[in-house]
């Protein structure tokens, strides 16, 4: 059986890697000062916990996570804290704490764990309480994505050392140097989410990372756990999350849905190192390895930098020649964004820098018509018809290429790259995507009111049935006080021989068939079957309502949906009281009547 | 945006089978492709094919840079991707050789400004742009557009000469001298075939002149290394010339099994007119073809049916171009109901998006 199985379309780009893998790992110097956006996940900005002039050591949190879907920040430098809400040089929109270095860097470390006998919620805490995320891009918060444990079994871990984008070396020379630690952070968070089997998927043209891992190997598989090393061909973009799944598993993640869906999660070696440092060492994620490349450097290579160091510092560091210098990219080239601003600062998602030539990276040529040649066709990795959606989404026919699955679009660049008329096919999906999302927000703002009014009508309904469960509960108690007292002066006893005992299931069925008879005496009995039913749909939606809610955090939804469904969730919650209460009342009122009706029956026969 | 273009990455040196990677070396890439064909069609049919084409073609440029300036569009791109030159030729290929100018003038006029810029230029064409040209001609000057010259090549003794291409494309010649030049093509012959005749009697009428089968034969497989030498270069996919083919070959070789007197063979459909031709070079066209896979399978075996009907039960002996504008207009309806399975969704789903 082959190792790996067949994924359609794709690119071999050239691949540009050799300049910086090639050469040892080594470490940035200290800056002197570091800019921490708080935004540096997936999810909502953190909010800042120190205050202007403070003093903190590197590793000490700075900023606490915020909202459901949002990742704690550490200080990666010890010193004083000069500002806590500064512009972030390049992307003015987000905001920032910034750091200024005592040198001294003293650091603030949490206890270490022994992850084989922790259990998995100190586990968990401990992820959320050092800021780890996913280092290979796309910064989700791991421990976030640790929990879908709770609502899917997870047998299979994947360790995505792909790494097939152009120029990008920061996993081959975190594998080549640490090898070991990946595996066994691999292990722990195999352990954490109850997968039984890892399976690491690397492509042919890093052999000396995986000379390291097989190395390693043999001591990780000692301590017990199925680890398999799958080499699959160099081919861009099998490091496409959904894409290596298809590569090694032969199975396609659904659209809309979630890799744990199949079982499966994936994490990029460098978080794996990360979550395990985090564990074993109680150190939190306050540094990353990153890919200084481009023709522009002349010392090109991987570098351990601190996060929130400016990039100046570490061009400079890889002696950057400004001369040279056509475009500074953040990410790969064909993923990454092209940077306006060389004092941005390195953040966690940041896996690659290059500075590259104008004979590297030209400037795009022009945009031609599209002749429709199918050339993007053929290298789409999703078997979507990008000539098609370039059509829709050009002519603002959103609704067309929401049809025409846009949404199942990964934005890995293969059609810009080979477009003959060299259209940036991408920016016309994201733009597009960007405009029914906008939409969806829209829709989902008007249904939050909505709802946000619906939650109140929802109170009201509860306490109001509260109400009359309690009036109900005195009144069955004052009955029953009344027949005991009855009781006590002497009289029979109300249920006659024969009568089985008053069990629930006796109330329903004698409330159903009593109407007829009480009508007269009594209000009508309320129904107490439709009431149950009533009750356990209530359950049903909030029980609905919980999974949608964790669902939507783990694929890093909008802040403004998951204030809805949180919202939803907190409307089904009171529609359970409400059916609670209101079968309460209706029971009690119905065995009231019972007693009612038996002491009725009682006095008729006296 | 990919910062990245294969256009722009030399890291490797370019082998002759790559394909191209930008739209104005695909468009010469097919130029180059047509040269086989050319090259034959003239050995065999003289200085006319060679006098259509350049005609067609300066054609082709020139209108294009009309209507680009009169659409206030810059001229430069938009004449270097070599497409209305492209268009010129293949409509010149067509023709019958030595056509008059006026005549290459309509049908240039109508596959560039009707068929092209009426509709937003390259790109946004819904027909093929040559085929309207041919299918005007067609239909408005049935007479001229049957008039092809015996293959009596470029140099032989009976060739029909320069000067008298010169005198037949200025439109100097009558009609009627025309006719007495010309001979008819197999198709066409065939086609006025009296109906109580069977094809076994025509044949032996010899109806044809001398070497006219054994040219056309010649330059449809002229035709077919200039396609081949385009699917390795990977600018036309396999799916529309072979299911084209394939139809066309499976449908004649059933009718000829049902009614062999009455009927063409198949390697007649196929090697007499212009069947390889249009396979490779007309329905290809990817601007008003079908575009996914499946569709495109479709898009061919619907324009080899079309042919087929066309030239045994119409009045036109060769039926490529109504056919491929027929399929051009249905193109959309394919592409609505062949929309490929998309990662991650499963297969009945997607075949239908509404």
């Amino acid at each position: 059986m082959a190792d790996y199985f067949p994924i359609p379309g794709g690119i071999t780009p050239p691949s540009r890697k050799a300049q910086s893998a090639n050469v040892p790992l080594r470490s940035a110097p200290l800056p002197t000062h570091v800019v921490m956006p708080l935004d540096q996940h997936t999810g909502t900005p953190a909010m800042p916990c120190v205050s202007v002039g403070q003093r903190v050591r590197s590793g000490e949190c700075i900023a606490t996570a915020s909202g459901l879907l949002s990742a704690d920040l550490h200080a990666s430098l010890s010193g004083q804290i000069i500002a806590t809400d500064a512009a972030v040089p390049g992307s003015p929109q987000s905001q920032a704490i910034v750091i200024k270095s005592d040198g001294l860097d003293e650091w603030l470390h949490l206890p270490s764990l022994n992850w084989r006998d922790t259990n998995t919620e100190t586990l968990l805490k401990r992820l959320a309480q050092s800021g780890v995320v996913g280092l290979g891009g796309a910064a989700f918060p791991s421990h976030i994505k640790a929990h879908s444990r709770q609502r899917h079994t997870i047998n299979t871990l994947i360790v995505n050392a792909a790494e097939c984008e152009p120029y990008i070396s920061c996993d081959d020379a975190t594998l080549r140097a640490f090898a070991s630690d990946v595996l066994e952070g691999a292990q722990l968070m195999a352990h954490l989410v109850g997968a039984d089997s890892i399976l690491i998927g690397i492509e042919d043209d890093k052999p000396e990372a995986l000379a390291a891992l097989h190395a390693s190997l043999d001591d990780s598989t000692a301590q017990g756990g199925r680890i398999d090393i799958r080499v699959i061909p160099t081919r861009y973009p099998s490091g496409g999350e959904r894409q290596l799944i298809q590569r090694l598993l032969g199975r396609e993640v659904p659209s809309g849905g979630l890799p744990a869906d199949l079982g499966v999660l994936c994490h990029n070696p460098g978080t794996l190192r990360a979550a395990l440092h985090a564990v074993r060492d109680g150190i939190p994620l306050v540094s990353r390895t990153v890919t200084l490349t481009g023709e522009a450097l002349t010392h090109p290579s991987n570098v351990i930098a601190r996060i929130g160091t400016p990039l100046t510092a570490l061009l400079d560091f890889a002696k950057i020649d400004i001369q040279r210098l056509h475009r500074l990219i953040r990410g790969g080239p064909l993923m990454g964004q092209a940077l306006t601003d060389m004092n941005a600062p390195l953040t966690k998602a940041t896996n690659c820098i290059i500075a590259a030539t104008q004979q590297e990276l030209p400037d795009p040529a022009p945009e031609m018509p599209c002749i429709r040649c199918a050339a993007c066709e053929e290298v789409c990795p999703s078997g979507l018809l990008p000539q098609q959606l370039y059509w829709f989404t050009k002519g603002q026919e959103h609704d067309k290429a929401e049809r025409w699955q846009l949404f199942d679009c990964i934005e890995c660049g293969a059609c810009d790259y080979i477009c003959p008329s060299h259209i940036p096919l991408v920016d016309y999906y994201r733009a597009s995507k960007g405009i029914i999302r906008q939409r969806r927000l829209e829709a989902a703002k008007a249904d939050h009111a909505r709802h946000r009014f619906e939650l109140r009508q929802a109170r009201l309904a509860r306490d109001d049935a509260e109400k009359h469960a309690r009036r109900a509960a005195r009144r069955q108690a004052a009955s029953q006080r009344t027949t005991n007292a009855s009781r006590a002066a002497g009289l029979p006893p109300a249920v006659q021989p024969g009568t089985p005992p008053t069990t629930d299931h006796r109330l329903i069925a004698s409330s159903t068939t009593a109407p007829e008879h009480s009508a007269q005496q009594a209000p009508p009995a309320p129904d107490l079957r439709s009431l149950r039913i009533a009750q356990s749909a209530a359950r049903a939606a909030q029980r609905k309502a919980e999974r949608t809610l964790t669902r939507a955090i783990e694929s890093g939804e909008d802040a403004s949906i998951l204030a809805d469904l949180e919202t939803r969730l907190v409307i089904a919650k009171e529609n359970l009281l409400t059916a609670d209460a209101q079968l309460m009342a209706a029971r009690d009122s119905s065995t009231d009547q019972a007693s009612d009706s038996t002491a009725g029956r009682e006095t008729n026969s006296q | 945006m990919s910062l990245l273009h294969v256009d722009s990455v030399n890291d490797t040196p370019a082998t002759l089978t790559q394909r191209p990677t930008n739209t104005p070396s695909i468009m010469a890439w097919v130029l180059i492709a047509t040269l086989p064909g050319i090259a034959m069609l003239s050995w065999h049919f003289g200085w006319g094919v060679l006098s259509n084409i350049i005609i067609a073609g300066a054609l082709g440029v020139a209108l294009e840079a009309l209507v680009l300036s009169l659409r206030k569009r810059p001229l430069r791109p938009a004449l270097a991707d070599n497409s209305a030159l492209l268009s010129g030729v293949l409509l010149g290929a067509a023709l019958p050789p030595g056509s008059a100018w006026w005549l290459i003038t309509i049908g240039m006029v109508a596959a560039i400004i009707v068929a092209k810029h009426l509709y937003g230029g390259l790109g946004h064409n819904v027909f093929n742009p040559a085929m309207v040209g041919y299918a005007l001609l067609l239909v408005s000057f049935p007479a001229r557009m049957s008039l092809w010259p015996p293959a009596s090549g470029l140099f032989g003794s009976d060739a029909i000469s320069l000067g008298q291409t010169l005198a037949n494309v200025a439109g100097q010649t009558s009609l009627a001298t025309l006719d007495a030049l010309s001979g008819a093509t197999p198709l066409d012959a065939f086609n006025h075939k009296p109906k109580g005749l069977m094809a076994s009697e025509f044949w032996a009428t010899q109806p044809l002149p001398d070497g006219m089968l054994r040219a056309v034969q010649q330059v449809s497989l002229a035709w077919f290394i200039g396609g081949a030498f385009l699917l390795i270069k990977g600018i036309i996919g396999w799916r529309i010339p072979l299911s084209l083919l394939a139809t066309l070959f499976i449908g004649a070789s059933v009718m000829f099994a049902t009614d062999p007197s009455h009927q063409l063979g198949p390697v007649l459909h196929l090697l007499t007119g212009a069947s390889i031709f249009g396979a490779f070079f007309i329905a290809t066209d990817p601007v008003s073809a079908a575009t996914s896979q499946r569709g495109k399978l479709y898009y061919g075996i619907g324009i080899g049916l079309l042919i087929l009907i066309i030239r045994s039960a119409g009045a036109y002996p060769e039926g490529l171009a109504f056919a491929v504008l027929l399929m051009n207009l249905a193109a959309p309806l394919i592409d609505h109901y062949s929309v490929p399975r998309a990662y991650g969704h499963s297969a009945r789903q997607d075949r239908k998006p509404s």
